[in-house]
């Protein structure tokens, strides 16, 4: 059974609860239906152009049994813990804060009210890059609609952890982030494979800034070696909100992460921060679009790639200044360094200007290590290997600069023997 | 006791072409040397061979330090045994901290002699009281490596590597270049402040004026790959007074 027929089983079952709502009915059918309509992309669409998705297509995904107590390792504090795309509340702990409220999608949908409904729209979704949004619309069961009132502040990382490839062998997981004015959070998602049979994970997470509200935003991926993770990740910006994303691909057979940013009002700003790392066998994509749509926006991008063995990485940023976006101040670099004859990366940064009275830069590079830089450790006794070592996490270092200080352990120690494995 | 560098007959080519053509010269403990010579007479390549920088292809000859096959060993394992390069040009290492790699680098060393490695407090204190002789900002061990340094900065963090690593043979290349006056006599304080009987120099320069503050015991004058002078420290004297215009008259058949 290929994935598309495991999703229209999915589709059914979901379809064949009669405690669902009708208005959630229709929305599922029609999702469905534009998702049937549109196919998988194929290597006709520009978007999809470096990622072929014919091991979807091919394999049957496969689940491991559920865990029966959480894994060691997890997040302290506040977090929500996600199986398979369906909450565990046990393993799970809410933040308290005034003005801070975290409904559980499942528990939303059974009661269906109105508010739930508005933010359920992905009519922006179309075209063939977007497919799995609208797959995610048809097929979500669960999920997390994080909603601050104006002027609330979340005072602990919320984490997110979704363990992936246990229970459930195709995951679908919604995230809505509704900041109201001024109100700040800190939102840390994390993806862990649990199994090395061939699952999925699709996640489509929805921000959206009130005006002077900000969202810091970190997302861990390491997933299984032969799972497949969509994310597809939009946020909207309203008058002077901040943006802040620090991304992190540490394993995982095939990984493609979308970010959107739509700088809709003046004064609105983000930071996009990423380090996307293939090893042997795995293939990561990294598709990011920011749009410039008002004045007085800016925004900053920093990726950088590391590929290994015949591992293969994509990067594809856009920026989009539209008219009337005058005073934008846009700068995007890309940096990456293959490891081996055999790892292939392809970064692309595209920058569409239809402003007059901006500043933007773009630029990207692929090298390998510097052979200077490698001497010179190697004539103060530092070994081949480890020289590489500190040569690699040192490039690394600086995609993740800026990131919270209460995280910077936890990524280290995730990081360090990732490299080491590259 | 065997000379702590014995270079017979060294040919070494770069790109196939042959730079070092049948080169000689020992250094025996204790001892400060420099080589003098023009651009592109192979003062660079001597040095990048001995520290074993790859695409130097050694044609033929044998460098033996302190009694052992120098040119068989890896970069790191030279730097281990006591042999350090002073670059010409250091390089910048964005993201790598100087307090990460001073570490590393030190507890390489130790641990080739046998001695325990420092953990990261003992390394502190006694890194802390080196910068202090050398007058080294506080501020070095969390920047990058010599990233952001200007010229005179990374000559004396080059000399500041080599009080820490307390190496018995020293190769410095170019170590006076691009230094301002004042640049040149700290580089040189630090330089003779580790003159010592168990330690020996070899100095590659292009001027005499490093010379005039650390006074070498041997001098000698490197040309078309060949060292075709030696002399005492007065030999010096004589290249300011001369330049390296008659290297090349001399060369020119009669």
């Amino acid at each position: 059974m290929s994935a598309l027929a495991h999703w229209q089983a999915q589709h059914a079952r979901l379809q064949a609860d009669t405690q669902t709502a009708p208005w959630l009915r229709e929305l599922r059918a029609s999702a469905w239906q534009n998702f049937e309509s549109q196919g998988l992309p194929g290597r006709r669409d520009e978007d999809w152009k470096y990622t072929r998705l014919a091991t979807l297509e091919r394999a049957q995904p496969q689940a491991a049994a559920a865990p029966q107590a959480a894994p060691d390792g997890l997040p302290d504090g506040c977090r929500l813990v996600f199986v398979g795309g369906r909450l565990v509340a046990p393993w799970s702990q809410l933040p308290t804060d005034d003005g801070v409220q975290v409904v559980r999608l499942a528990d939303a949908l059974a009661t269906g009210g109105d508010a739930l409904r508005g933010q359920l729209r992905v009519d922006d979704a179309a075209g063939p890059a977007r497919v799995f949004a609208t797959l995610n619309q048809a097929l979500f069961e669960d999920g997390m609609w994080l909603r601050l009132a104006p002027g609330a502040q979340l005072t602990q990382p919320l984490h997110i952890v979704h363990l992936g490839g246990a229970d459930n062998a195709s995951a679908h997981l919604r995230l809505l982030l509704e900041l109201g004015e001024q109100a700040e959070a800190l939102v840390v998602e994390h993806y862990l494979g649990t199994t090395d049979t061939a699952y999925h994970v699709n996640v489509l997470a929805q921000a959206q800034l009130a005006a002077g509200a900000r969202l810091r935003h970190v997302k861990v991926l390491r997933e299984g070696p032969a799972a497949v993770h969509i994310g597809d990740l939009r946020v909207h910006l309203g008058r002077d909100a901040r943006f802040d994303t620090h991304a992190l691909a540490a394993g995982g057979g095939l990984l493609r992460q979308d970010i959107d940013v739509l700088l809709q009002a003046p004064g609105a700003e983000c930071s996009l921060r990423g380090l996307y790392t293939a090893g042997n066998g795995e293939h990561v994509d990294f598709h990011t679009r920011i749009d410039h749509q008002a004045p007085h926006c800016r925004s900053e991008e920093v990726f950088k790639g590391l590929a290994g063995g015949n591992g293969r990485a994509v990067f594809n940023g856009r920026v989009h200044v539209h008219p009337g976006a005058e005073k934008t101040d846009s700068a995007m670099t890309c940096a990456n360094l293959l490891l081996s004859r055999k790892a292939e990366i392809d970064a692309k940064p595209e920058l569409e200007i239809y402003a007059d009275d901006v500043k933007c830069s773009h630029g990207a590079t692929v090298g390998q290590l510097d052979e200077a830089q490698l001497f010179y450790l190697r004539t103060r006794g530092i070994d081949e290997a480890t020289a590489r070592g500190l040569l690699m996490a040192a490039f690394a270092r600086d995609a993740l600069s800026g990131l919270d200080p209460r995280l910077e352990a936890a990524i280290d120690r995730l990081l360090e023997p990732r490299l080491a494995q590259l | 006791m065997p000379a702590m560098l014995e270079i017979k007959g060294l040919r070494v080519a770069v790109d196939g072409k042959e730079i070092l053509r049948g080169l000689d010269l020992t250094l025996n403990a204790g001892e400060v040397h420099a080589v003098m010579g023009p651009n592109g007479s192979g003062k660079s390549t001597l040095a990048n061979v001995l520290a074993g920088r790859d695409g130097y292809e050694v044609l033929a000859g044998t460098v033996t330090y302190q009694g052992q096959d120098l040119l068989a060993q890896a970069p790191e394992e030279r730097a281990r045994a006591g042999v350090f390069l002073g670059f010409q040009y250091p390089v910048e290492i964005p993201g790598l901290s100087t307090a990460v790699f001073l570490r590393a680098a030190v507890n390489a060393r130790r641990q080739h002699r046998g001695e325990e490695e420092f953990d990261a407090m003992d390394f502190l204190t006694v890194v802390k009281g080196r910068m202090k002789e050398l007058g080294i900002r506080e501020d070095f061990l969390q920047r990058a490596i010599n990233e952001g340094f200007s010229g005179g900065e990374k000559k004396r963090a080059e000399i500041f590597q080599m009080a820490l690593l307390e190496p018995e043979l020293v190769l410095l290349d170019e170590i006076d270049s691009g230094l301002d006056i004042d640049a040149l006599k700290i580089v040189s304080d630090g330089i003779n402040r580790l003159r010592a009987p168990d330690r020996a120099m070899l100095l590659v320069t292009h001027y005499r004026r490093l010379l005039d503050y650390v006074p070498p015991d041997r001098v000698h004058v490197l040309s078309g790959g060949q060292i075709v002078r030696s002399g005492g420290p007065e030999l010096a004297g004589e290249l300011e007074q001369s330049g390296y215009g008659w290297l090349h008259e001399e060369a020119a058949p009669a």
